[in-house]
């Protein structure tokens, strides 16, 4: 039997925020293509606080360039905030990191083990995806710049998923002995993801890269990165004070900015 | 040529990529040239990721470049990169690009997208007018102010 969740419900969400309440504005809605797609086009608080949106069902979640980021009726959390920030030579680069990060340790402070996160953002269990994140910046517009941080959580996937991810996904309920109910994790998120981004913000990724490498899934592991038309291999040397990943190859060390990561099987 | 004119024009060079601009206005014409230090932008110098394909492109503009010394960009309002990162001239591999040469496009159309550590940013024309170059391909990485579309 697939386990039952309660409703989101923004009352509760901002309830377990506590004090930190009054810096978000929290909306749910029953269905929406993308989070992201409908916080990108929204108009901005007017009070400044950080905008949530969160869905009960997602349709049409978008990933890395035009991939899908499925999901499962009450068997995910699918989320979007959006953030305002002042760009400099710290922000946005290395924002992503960030929001895995927050992610991770949110899970580990319900007890989830073996947490790690696998450049930039994907936070793995045992080698298996548990969520993904995209973040889309929004600029111009005569408005402040802000990044849409979108957040796909797999809380419950039904055993006849068809999924077609690489060392195959993990969820929630696997991981933790005992499931929060949607609206504690998603306040429990929110308050992670406040908490870093105000590190964030005042210091830059620098004063979170170690936490990020303590949990770096391919650490001094050799790697394949690609992207479109090229590859690159070599040895995961961490990330650097951006992000950006550090790659160890014959030429020396390298900083990759795009890619998909993946282990680099011995030949 | 007032000397705000002037300034402005210095800047525009100083911020792009191009290593030489010349403007004829009437009568006056001024050509502004820029001594390219290896090391122009210190914070970002060693950002490129350089993957496979890169080498060999920057070659080849070096190379063209050497050859022919008269920039051959046309003129034209110069859109430029806020970011380091790479450079896509559409949503997903396989899709239409947001623009070609020649496209007439509106300000706020969008025209590519850059990406950095899967933050990614699109950016929109801040001119009304026609693509007249696209200066950088498809996946390749770019620097933070580097040109990446004239609108004419």
């Amino acid at each position: 039997m697939p386990p039952k969740f309660a409703p989101l419900d923004p009352s509760r969400i901002l309830a377990g925020l506590g004090d930190r309440a009054r810096y978000f504005e929290v909306r749910v809605i029953d269905e929406c293509g993308s989070t992201n797609s409908e916080l990108v086009e929204a108009a901005p608080d007017p009070l400044g606080r950080i905008q949530v949106l969160a869905c009960e069902r997602q349709t049409g979640g978008r990933g890395r360039r035009g991939r899908s980021w499925l999901s499962w009726d009450e068997g995910s959390l699918t989320f979007s905030l959006r953030w305002s920030f002042e760009p400099g030579p710290h922000m946005p680069a290395g924002l992503s990191l960030v929001a895995g990060l927050a992610v991770a340790r949110t899970l580990e402070r319900l007890g989830g083990e073996g947490v790690q996160l696998k450049w930039p953002n994907d936070v793995l269990v045992n080698g298996q995806k548990l969520a993904g994140i995209l973040i889309e910046l929004v600029q111009g517009r005569g408005q402040r710049a802000s990044a849409v941080i979108g957040i796909g959580v797999n809380l419950h996937v039904p055993q006849d998923a068809a999924i077609d991810v690489v060392g195959g996904v993990a969820d929630l309920v696997g991981v933790l002995s005992g499931l929060p109910d949607r609206n504690t994790l998603l306040a429990m998120l929110l308050s992670e993801l406040a908490t870093l981004l105000d590190t964030y913000s005042s210091a830059g990724f620098a004063a979170l890269r170690g936490a990020w490498m303590q949990r770096n899934a391919f650490a001094d592991l050799p790697v394949l990165l690609s992207g479109e038309g090229w590859s690159q291999s070599g040895v995961c040397a961490g990330v650097d004070e951006d992000g950006a990943l550090l790659l160890e190859t014959p030429d020396g060390l390298r900083r990759v900015l795009s890619g998909e990561i993946s282990l680099r099987l011995a030949p | 040529m007032d000397l705000r004119k002037l300034k402005k024009l210095i800047d525009l060079v100083q911020e792009s990529g191009i290593s030489e601009l010349e403007v004829t206005e009437g009568e006056e014409k001024v050509r502004i040239a820029k001594q390219l230090a290896p090391a122009a932008a210190p914070t970002y110098v060693t950002a490129a990721p350089a993957p496979a394909q890169a080498a060999p492109v920057a070659a080849t503009a070096a190379a063209s470049a050497a050859a022919d010394p008269v920039d051959s960009t046309p003129e034209g309002h110069v859109v430029k990169s806020p970011m380091v990162g790479t450079f896509y001239r559409a949503s997903a591999p396989g899709e239409k690009p947001f623009a070609e040469i020649g496209d007439s496009i509106s300000s706020g159309d969008r025209l590519c997208i850059i990406e950095a550590m899967k933050l990614m940013n699109e950016i929109e024309c801040d001119a009304s007018g026609t693509v007249k170059a696209i200066l950088v391909e498809n996946g390749q990485p770019v620097e933070y102010g580097q040109p990446l579309f004239i609108i004419g």
